[in-house]
Formats: structure tokens, C-alpha cells, sequence
């Protein structure tokens, strides 16, 4: 106990050093991997070379693959696991129980119909709002559908003094069984082009990343996390009861609001770059938790890094088993998390902690 | 000062409380006691600013209650709930910190703070452990410590912390240890009101009690004064005998037994003798 008790409170502190630095090493790995090979040193002298402190010999492919399509991939797949894990953390703490997940209340599912208006009812909309949302326009509709999803679930589950999680989770699969109602009748309007890009889309696409998409949603993605972290105190309050945080001086439903609009703009924005990438949220606040404990000034951003290094081991796996060609991610992250999930749980009701 | 007015409160066409009167001081410790039903936990939700949907006046320090911001008022009073669910495995300490949610305390300081609580309600060998591995009374005492914590430190202004049965699931040791805590708490000049269910333990420890049923205060005061067999007979409908606690110098309730009125019961052939002559001592 005492021993398991000071590995604990040193590791807390250890906690995001530890994963920084995991993520950092994992991102330069990933770096190198995929159909042209590029050695870690390579990858050094290339970025040396841009800085123009050395001048080495190497295939001019190599740069133009490094810089044009892993490194925006990269930081997409980064954005996009950071979103998924803090968000997935957030939301967790807000409605005191380790079993929710953006995909299952309905932030994925209401992300991804907004997606689907633009990909293939883009023609109906006016010139006017295309104009105004320009770029903005994909993670600005779907944030608007995780909105609206996810609001639409809390007014379900809300009852006069606190939350009932079993009405949340039934709620959020009513709204899910919606969303793919409302997506399947968009495939039945959609041509085979567009039902192309859509199927690759829906499994979560990470081959995407341009640096103008990342320039688009980076500020969408690190502002509400950034907002987020800063809730560590009162979402450990409410950890241990709504009434309780709201006597300590927590404004609980202010928090609460605050909160599911975040996670909505940030899991918005990740689902329009990249589709439905389910169990990040749900598996990287459990590991974090089990490592560090649950203080959520731990929890939330050892999330954000955790789930950026899950994402990108997922997507090096996603790249190299079918080489050349490309899984989808959420195939992947489906295939890890599933069981990981089953395991937690084993091992959460052992403990007795759910 | 707290002053709550003419507290009624009703959900639909049912009326929970009717007209309450209510004082609290710094210093003072008042028990609310009185049947199931009564309405204590709602009139304790009420002045404590959970519940908002009620008629009346609730003052603290002159001020009205809904004029407070939540974490303006969360510096001036503390309450401790019946039961706590924690649904993620914090240690002992952190739960302790969480007092200090909404305070802006240093580093330095908080430490200084959660030591110093868990010293008073002696857990400090408890910090490290996980607050789901305690027992129900430890679980009491760490939740009483974290609103000690929010409580603790100099103010200008008197506080009060609001306890709800605080011993409703503890043994007879851990019933007389929280009591004693809340005690001390009163002593540091603030305001203790307590729901409490265990009648004697009222006495023991409480300076005024408040008698309440179905909705309306029954009757209120010193303790010595208002312990009268009528007054607990009518909240509680129930006989009672009340003596003297030799002991402690405090009176002493006894609820009447209710006996099956059989005439072969084996009760019978115990000797009562002796125990009549304690009860008219």
C-alpha cells in the first residue's frame, strides 16, 4: 500500500513530462514510417538542413514527402487524438461516470450529420453562407450537429437536480440511431463519387491532412482545450457530487454547458477532418486515470497527449499492415479499444470501481 | 448571523414546509430533530441555497441568500450531505483539497490547510489512501475534514456548516467522534446546525434543539428547557420517559417499548425490578 502509494504521487508528477516525451518520440518515429522510408537521422538533417544550419545530400523525395505529407498528417493525427482523449476526459468528469464517450452521447454521431449536409448537400447551400464560413464551413456544420446532438441528449437526461447517466447513454443511442438514419438518407441522395469519399470518410480518414486543413482547425481544436484544462478544479468537485461541487461555490451547470459546448466545437471540428474515430475518448482518460490517478489537472491534459499518441500508433498500424495501400483509422482504433475497453472493465469491476 | 422567515415550501399541492422560523449564531449548535417526513433535509436544502424554490426570507449576515454569487456564498457556509458518491478513486488528500475548489490559495498554502484539517479531525494517517478502500466512518470523517477545509482559515465574517445526519450509518464510537468534531467546530465560533435522528446524541451535544413535524417547527430552544416528554411525545408520536443521564449531567430520553401484548411472552419472566428504580432515579 505504502509502496503502491508513493510509486502513485511520484508519478503524478512524472505524469505529462512522461507523456510529452512519449509523444514527441512516437511523432519522429512516425515520421519515418511508410512507403519511403526516411531514418531518424535523415529526418534530423532534413529539418537541420531547412533551418539552413547544414547542407547534406538527400533524395529530394524524401523532403518533399516529410514536409507535404507526413508532417501535416502528423499534426492532424495529433489535433484529432488530443480533441478525442481531453474531450472524452471532460466529459467523463461532468457526468461523473467513466463509461461516456463523445461517440456514445451523440458529439460524433451529430458532428458527423453535419459533415455529411456539406459533403453531399454542399450544392444546396446558399453562396452567402459559403462565403461567410469559407474554409470554416465543414467543422463549423458539424460543430453545429454535435451541438445540437449532444444538447438534445443532456435535455433527455437532465431531471431537476442532477443527471441520470443511464437516461444519458439511452438517450445518446436514440440520437446515434437518428444520425445514421439521417446519414443513410443522405447516402441515398449521394452520386459514387461522393459516396467514395463519404465511405472513407465515415471509417475516419487520416490521409487528408493538408497544412491549410491543420491551419483551419488547429485554433477550433487547442482554444476549447486550452478552455478545457482550465476546468480541472471544479470538474474534480463535481467528481465527488453535484451538490456537493455546487455547495463548495462550483457553478455546476455553468460547467456543465460550458463543457459539452467545447468538447462540441473540438470534436466537431476533429470528426470534419477526419470522420468518426470511436474509444479514443473512452479507452485514454481510463489508462491515464489507472496510471496517474484521477485528478483531473492530470487527467485532462494527459488525456490530450495520450490521445494523440494512441492516434498516431493507430495510424502507423493503419498504414503499414495493408502497405501500400491504407486502412481506415477507425477500423483500428476499434480493433485496439474494443477489447482494451472490455479489459478496463473487467478489471474496474474486480476493484469494484465503477 | 443566519435568519431564515417564514420558510414555506410545497411541490405541486403538497406542502413539505409551513412558516419556519429559523436563527443560527456563530458558535451555536443547533439539531434539528423530529420525525421521517418532517421536512428537515428540505428545509436544510433551502437555507443552505441548493433548493431556490421556496417562500420566505433567508438572510446570512443581513444579506439576502439569492443575492449571494455560489462561490461568495461558498465562503461563508459548508455543508456536508448524507452520503457522498465518489465515482473516481481519489486519495484521501485530494478529496480533503477539493474544499478549496473556488479559494485561490497558493501552493504552499493549500498544503498548510489540508494538513492542518486532517490533523484536527486526526485522518493524517489516512492522507495517501484511496478514499474507496475506507470504511462508512472514515468516509464520514474525510468528507466532514474536506468541508472543514472550506471553512478553515481567518475571515471577517462568522461561517456555519450545515451537517445532514451526519451519524446516520456510524457505529456508536464513530457517532460520538463526529459529534465531537462538530462540537469542537462550534467552540471556533462557527454556526453548526445539524440534522440529527439519534434524539440523545441531540442532547448530548446540541446547545438548542428544534423540534419539527409534518412541515412545521413543533416547538424550539435550549435544551434543557424544551426536553420535555410532551414536546417529543407530540413530534414523534411516541411515549417516551425522560430522566436523567447521571453520567454525562444531561436529561435522557427513553422511547417506550412496543410489546406484544401475549400473554405467555417469555419477556415477562425477566426481572424489571431494578431497571424501574434507574428510570425513577
Amino acid at each position: 500500500m505504502i509502496v503502491h502509494s508513493i510509486v502513485k504521487k511520484n508519478s503524478k508528477a512524472l505524469a505529462i513530462p512522461l507523456l510529452s516525451v512519449l509523444l514527441l518520440v512516437i511523432f519522429i518515429i512516425s515520421l519515418g514510417i511508410g512507403a519511403v522510408r526516411i531514418s531518424g537521422l535523415e529526418i534530423i538533417y532534413l529539418f537541420l538542413e531547412n533551418m539552413g544550419l547544414v547542407n547534406v545530400e538527400i533524395e529530394e523525395v524524401k523532403a518533399i514527402v516529410l514536409y507535404d505529407i507526413r508532417l501535416p498528417r502528423l499534426f492532424q493525427t495529433v489535433l484529432i487524438g488530443a480533441a478525442l482523449g481531453a474531450s472524452g476526459a471532460a466529459l467523463q468528469g461532468i457526468f461523473r461516470n467513466p463509461l461516456v464517450e463523445p461517440g456514445l452521447i451523440g458529439i460524433s454521431g451529430g458532428a458527423a450529420v453535419g459533415a455529411v449536409v456539406v459533403i453531399i448537400f454542399g450544392g444546396l447551400i446558399t453562396q452567402v453562407v459559403k462565403d461567410i464560413l469559407g474554409v470554416y464551413i465543414l467543422p463549423v456544420f458539424a460543430f453545429i450537429g454535435s451541438l445540437v446532438a449532444t444538447l438534445t441528449v443532456y435535455y433527455i437526461a437532465k431531471s431537476v437536480s442532477k443527471t441520470n447517466v443511464t437516461l444519458l447513454i439511452l438517450a445518446g443511442v436514440a440520437i446515434m440511431a437518428l444520425c445514421q438514419a439521417l446519414i443513410g438518407l443522405g447516402i441515398f441522395y449521394a452520386d459514387d463519387n461522393q459516396i467514395r469519399t463519404y465511405n472513407f470518410w465515415i471509417l475516419g480518414d487520416l490521409s487528408g491532412g493538408t497544412w491549410e486543413k491543420i491551419i483551419t482547425a488547429a485554433p477550433l481544436i487547442i482554444l476549447p482545450l486550452i478552455l478545457i484544462l482550465r476546468h480541472n478544479k471544479s470538474l474534480n468537485a463535481i467528481s465527488i457530487g453535484e451538490a456537493e461541487a455546487y455547495h463548495m461555490g462550483v457553478d455546476v451547470e455553468r460547467v456543465k454547458y460550458v463543457i459539452i459546448i467545447l468538447s462540441a466545437l473540438a470534436v466537431g471540428t476533429a470528426v470534419s477532418l477526419a470522420g468518426i474515430i470511436a474509444f479514443i475518448g473512452l479507452v485514454i482518460p481510463h489508462l491515464v486515470r489507472l496510471a496517474f490517478g484521477p485528478d483531473h489537472k492530470i487527467v485532462l491534459s494527459g488525456s490530450a497527449l495520450g490521445g494523440g499518441i494512441l492516434l498516431m500508433v493507430a495510424d502507423i498500424i493503419a498504414r503499414t499492415v495493408v502497405s501500400p495501400a491504407e486502412l481506415p483509422i477507425g477500423i483500428i482504433t476499434a480493433m485496439i479499444g474494443t477489447p482494451f475497453f472490455i479489459y478496463i472493465l473487467m478489471t474496474a469491476k474486480k476493484k469494484k470501481m465503477i | 448571523m443566519l435568519i431564515a422567515r417564514n420558510i414555506s415550501y410545497s411541490i405541486g399541492n403538497k406542502s413539505i414546509l409551513r412558516d419556519i422560523d429559523l436563527t443560527l449564531e456563530p458558535g451555536e449548535f443547533k439539531a434539528i430533530v423530529g420525525p421521517n417526513g418532517a421536512g428537515k433535509s428540505s428545509l436544510l436544502k433551502i437555507i443552505t441555497g441548493e433548493n431556490k424554490s421556496y417562500k420566505g426570507k433567508v438572510h446570512y449576515h443581513g444579506k439576502m441568500l439569492n443575492a449571494f454569487k455560489i462561490n461568495e456564498i461558498s465562503k461563508v457556509r459548508a455543508v456536508l450531505p448524507q452520503e457522498s458518491q465518489v465515482n473516481f478513486p481519489f486519495t484521501v488528500s485530494e478529496i480533503v483539497e477539493m474544499g478549496r475548489s473556488t479559494f485561490r490559495d497558493k501552493k504552499s498554502q493549500l498544503d498548510k490547510i489540508v494538513k492542518a484539517v486532517m490533523q484536527n479531525t486526526n485522518i493524517t494517517h489516512l492522507r495517501d489512501r484511496s478514499y474507496h478502500s475506507l470504511s462508512g466512518g472514515e468516509k464520514q470523517k474525510v468528507q466532514l475534514t474536506r468541508v472543514m477545509a472550506q471553512m478553515w482559515g481567518s475571515s471577517n465574517l462568522s461561517r456555519f456548516i450545515f451537517l445532514d445526519e451526519p451519524t446516520a450509518s456510524l457505529d456508536m464510537a464513530q457517532q460520538h467522534q463526529m459529534m465531537g468534531l462538530a462540537k469542537k467546530l462550534s467552540k471556533n465560533n462557527i454556526g453548526v446546525l445539524a440534522v440529527i435522528h439519534d434524539l440523545n446524541l441531540a442532547i448530548q451535544y446540541a446547545d438548542n434543539i428544534v423540534f419539527m413535524r409534518q412541515g412545521e417547527v413543533i416547538c424550539q430552544g435550549k435544551v434543557k428547557d424544551i426536553m420535555r416528554k410532551e414536546n417529543i411525545e407530540t413530534t414523534f408520536s411516541h411515549e417516551v420517559t425522560v430522566t436523567f443521564d447521571q453520567v454525562n449531567k444531561v436529561p435522557y430520553v427513553i422511547p417506550k417499548i412496543n410489546r406484544p401484548e401475549a400473554k405467555n411472552n417469555v419477556v415477562r419472566n425477566l426481572n424489571y425490578e431494578s431497571y424501574e428504580q434507574i428510570n425513577n432515579y
